[in-house]
């Protein structure tokens, strides 16, 4: 009865475990490793951070390109997101699933309109987390660095 | 009686622990755009390509075109690379995906020359990589 019992369970567990996916999908990891050091507040210009950068580049679709740059800022951004999906027992449930998808990393490059020179670079910082593993507890808080003073001016 | 019962547990239990193990691994690859951009930009001139030669060494139109002030426009032309490896197991997957997106960026005057180029080529060395988890 006890053999049944535990054969009744591994079957279980082998229907009920049949597909559990976890995908993890990084987009622009390069910009997570930018130094802005070389910038000088009031001195350097788009043209400066653009030729020892490069230009962004959007993370998922090309409307990005609208808010990654304008006459007044430059932004480079890094996206994380990971998904977790539980397809219980295929014939009988729907799959569940759960993602989290942050802007991991945003470095935020600001000019003046009327010279055109940098005046001032923020980071921001947002971490992922793994649902239903994880729950939002788990999440590091939002980092947003003003890196501005620790430039030369 | 009492056999074939451990006999049919153990058999049930090897199914379960080769449903776990037997798989394979994947790999699929998404190339964005043209992958010759940046290639073909290094045969734009700052100061003497115009925007219609612009447009026939990139072979099209920009994907965005951006207005910016004192009547110059921005000519973008996105490319990239997305590279997912995944270890399948029949019980479970794991899988990575990375992708870098490059942008071309050309200035055009208000006289439609090119004033300044700026291309990145960061998607030529994508990695791939399977496990899901960590930083």
């Amino acid at each position: 009865m006890r053999q049944w019992l535990v054969m009744m369970v591994l079957a279980g567990v082998a229907a009920l475990g049949s597909g559990c996916a976890f995908h993890r999908t990084v987009a622009n990891a390069h910009f997570k490793d930018i130094d802005p050091s070389f910038i000088t507040v009031g001195k350097t210009t788009v043209y400066d951070v653009l030729d020892r950068l490069g230009p962004p580049a959007p993370v998922s679709e090309l409307s990005e390109n609208f808010r990654l740059i304008s006459d007044t800022h430059l932004c480079y951004v890094c996206y994380e997101s990971r998904r977790t999906t539980f397809a219980l027992g295929y014939v009988l449930f729907l799959p569940f699933c759960w993602e989290d998808g942050q802007m991991t990393d945003e470095l935020l490059i600001e000019f003046d309109r009327d010279s055109g020179v940098v005046s001032s670079v923020t980071r921001t910082r947002q971490a992922t987390v793994r649902p239903p593993l994880q729950g939002e507890s788990a999440r590091a808080p939002r980092q947003t660095q003003n890196l501005t003073p620790g430039l030369r001016r | 009686m009492g056999a074939i019962m451990r006999r049919a547990v153990m058999l049930c239990g090897g199914v379960v622990v080769a449903g776990l193990l037997a798989g394979g691994c994947a790999w699929s690859r998404v190339e964005i755009n043209d992958g010759q951009t940046y290639a073909k930009s290094r045969a734009v001139r700052p100061g003497k390509t115009t925007t219609a030669q612009l447009e026939a060494i990139m072979g099209s139109a920009p994907n965005t075109v951006m207005p910016v002030k004192d009547g110059r426009q921005l000519f973008i032309y996105n490319f990239g690379d997305s590279k997912t490896e995944e270890f399948n197991l029949i019980l479970v997957r794991f899988a990575k995906t990375n992708a870098r997106l490059d942008t071309a960026y050309f200035m055009i005057n208000k006289n439609g020359v090119v004033e300044h180029v700026s291309v990145s080529n960061n998607s030529q060395r994508v990695p791939w990589e399977w496990v899901p988890f960590g930083n």
